[in-house]
């Protein structure tokens, strides 16, 4: 039955229906067949019978009476009215044929084909004659016991197979009727009853493709009061808004209205809307459907206000963000260049105490100086207003060797030695600048998470369509399943609470969001407790910018 | 011996006096100016042998404006610049203006804030001799 579950609810309904008319048209036909045209020609044959036995009473008398005029007068009346008949005749012990209808001499042989023994008033057989074949019935005429004479009648074949016929015809065609409009009868409610399904499907795939217009004409009946002209003041349906009065939820709203409420309801049962309504499941669950495709549309307009919401507070929040980091980058590059220029002996040199507590100035600084580039960084990113201007570089001279000479105090202090195996013929088309920002955030991130005395490896190898760079170090790492957290806002591993202070938990995010805006990915590979490697991939060309400038123009500008 | 003469223009009256404890230091003689209309004046006057500017003062790129201004003026296209800002982006406006008119630039040097004083007296000795 597999083929069959594979139909649509359609074909299923119409094949199940064409399935029994036919198993009743068999039935039909078998009982025709075997049942009603055996009887029917049966009673035929007998037909032939009552016939004899009429002629045979009266011929009696005739016999008696020796009136051969009036005898010869009955049968051809008798074989006139009675279409079938071949022939009829009447024959005697003594004479032989002493009546016959038939217009022509009689043939002899016609006497002995169907001979009635002498014990027997009848006797019915179909015989081969000269007028084909022929159900002939021979019925014996008594006087008192004696039997005087014998009456035979021939029924003639071919005309009752043609009777027979005629009815079998007007049988099957009333079977063919029968059958038409079966299927046309299936048809018609096949389709009833998948069209609303269908409807409901079209429905459900607009509603995947976010489209919740679309049952507004399955919805004309939701406003029922409108439509039938009911009395707004008894529906309950009409004051509770958008369900269909059969879908009403029938729980009173609150107490102060419950009395009303269900009184309301009781109306319900004199409503002509909710009569007709209530009984019809497939309406029902097209209401029902349109209900809550009208509920979630609401729902997704609320959604979508509450996110514009969201979106514009986030906005201000980040411009806000902005604007105070701004504010706090001023002050703070100009202290760090003050303890930058104390610690660099520019006035004079310092005792040693005096030399630690500055140090100690400039290193909170410095990182106050990256938490604020961090921020800065975010909020252009959140807000869609970072800078992104691509060209083709060498990604060694231009991007790797600043973002070092950027962070040389940091890696000086850390006591970290930095291996940098930039392959030389890399050319990228990047952004220099935010490129840059993620050499330093990953380089910084070694430095400060890194084993003191450990080793940095940059590399960077050209694969064709694209670039992979790669940040390795010794530090400890973090664990295969932490690796994923890495690259979200504000995340943090901590290691330990002398970590944990480290930096804003932005740093890596920034750097994924500057990656996948060229288009590139981001991820840590890595052994937790011995190395961690940081991989970018990116495009080595940006769709859509512009044409690729000569070598002669990028060996220039180095 | 003739005492190099160095013109600041920064809205950011702690930076001027940070650029001109370390300047004076080295023994430069330092002008200093809060705004582009006073900087203009000064170097006028004053004829500095080189000029630190900020990009961002009044407007966005005050700074560029004025080092544009600078080179077209005859007398004064000859002062080496150096433009100092906070604003990393502005690297790349001045980086734009080199690219979109070859013909002329608008500064020498470039550095964001925060400063190297070492590196800042590096390039100061560079661009005036």
């Amino acid at each position: 039955m597999h083929w069959f579950k594979r139909l649509k609810v359609k074909q299923q309904i119409a094949v199940s229906t064409v399935l029994v008319v036919l198993f009743i048209a068999t039935v039909s036909w078998l009982s025709i067949q075997y049942v009603v045209l055996p009887n029917l020609s049966n009673e035929i044959t007998k037909r032939g019978g009552i016939v004899a036995k009429s002629i045979a009473r009266r011929a009696q008398q005739y016999l008696t009476a020796d009136d051969r005029s009036n005898l010869l007068d009955m049968i051809f009346t008798e074989k006139w009215t009675q279409p079938y008949l071949a022939y009829v005749f009447i024959s005697n012990e003594v004479d032989g044929v002493i009546a016959h209808t038939l217009l022509q001499p009689f043939p002899q042989s016609l006497l002995g084909v169907n001979l009635l023994p002498a014990d027997q008033i009848q006797q019915t057989r179909l015989v081969k004659t000269c007028f084909g074949d022929v159900y002939d019935t021979a019925m014996a005429i008594h006087e008192e016991s004696h039997r005087i004479g014998t009456v035979r009648v021939g029924l003639s074949k071919v005309l009752v197979d043609e009777t027979m016929g005629r009815l079998l015809h007007i049988l099957l065609a009333l079977l063919a009727l029968i059958i038409s409009i079966g299927v046309v009868l299936t048809n018609w409610f096949s389709r009833q009853i998948t069209r609303p399904i269908l409807q409901l499907s079209d429905l459900t795939r607009d509603l995947i493709s976010c489209n919740f217009q679309a049952c507004a004409h399955l919805g004309k009946r939701v406003e029922c009061w409108l439509t039938k002209d009911c009395n707004q003041t008894i529906c309950p349906a009409h004051e509770r808004g958008r369900p269909p009065c059969w879908l009403l939820d029938t729980r009173p709203p609150d107490r102060a209205e419950a009395g009303l409420f269900s009184r309301k309801l009781e109306e319900c049962s004199r409503c002509q809307v909710y009569k007709e309504n209530v009984g019809d499941e497939i309406e029902q669950l097209a209401a029902a459907f349109c209900h809550m495709i009208h509920r979630l549309d609401l729902y997704q307009e609320e959604l979508k206000l509450t996110n514009e919401e969201l979106r514009k507070l986030n906005r201000n929040y980040m411009k806000m963000l902005r604007f105070v980091s701004h504010e706090l980058k001023t002050p703070i590059a100009n202290s760090s260049m003050s303890a930058q220029a104390l610690l660099q002996s520019i006035f004079g040199e310092l005792t040693p105490p005096q030399e630690r507590m500055v140090k100690l100035i400039y290193s909170n600084l410095s990182s106050s100086m990256e938490m604020v580039r961090n921020y800065l960084d975010l909020s252009r990113i959140e807000t869609g207003e970072l800078l992104f201007q691509p060209r083709r570089l060498h990604l060694a001279s231009e991007v790797v060797a600043p973002a070092l000479n950027h962070l040389i105090t940091l890696i000086d202090s850390s006591r970290i030695r930095v291996e940098d195996q930039t392959d030389e013929g890399v050319i990228l088309e990047v952004d220099k600048e935010l490129l840059q920002v993620v050499y330093g955030n990953l380089i910084g991130n070694a430095c400060k998470y890194g084993r003191e005395g450990g080793v940095i490896r940059l590399q960077a190898k050209d694969q064709g369509v694209s670039c992979r760079l790669e940040v390795w170090n010794d530090g400890p790492g973090v664990a295969r399943e932490k690796m994923g957290q890495l690259f979200q806002k504000f995340s943090r591993i901590q290691q330990s609470q002398k970590e944990a202070a480290k930096g804003t938990g932005l740093g890596l995010f920034i750097s994924r969001k500057i990656v996948e805006l060229h288009g590139g990915k981001i991820w840590a590979e890595g052994v937790e407790g011995e190395w961690i490697n940081f991989v970018i991939e990116l495009p080595k060309s940006q769709e859509g910018s512009r044409e690729n400038e000569s070598e002669e123009d990028l060996d220039h500008r180095r | 011996m003739n005492r190099k003469k160095i013109l600041i223009i920064d809205d950011d009256p702690s930076f001027l006096e940070i650029c001109s404890a370390i300047l004076e230091e080295y023994d430069y003689q330092v002008e200093t100016a809060s705004s582009s209309k006073e900087g203009l004046e000064k170097l006028v006057s004053a004829r500095p042998d080189l000029l630190l500017l900020d990009i961002m003062m009044a407007t966005m790129d005050e700074g560029l404006n004025f080092a544009t201004f600078m080179r077209q003026r005859e007398d004064l296209s000859k002062i080496p610049i150096m433009i100092v800002s906070a604003q990393p982006d502005a690297e790349k406006g001045y980086q734009r203006s080199v690219e979109k008119e070859m013909d002329w630039i608008s500064a020498d040097l470039f550095m964001e804030k925060p400063i190297n004083p070492q590196d800042l007296l590096h390039n100061v000795r560079l661009l005036i001799e």
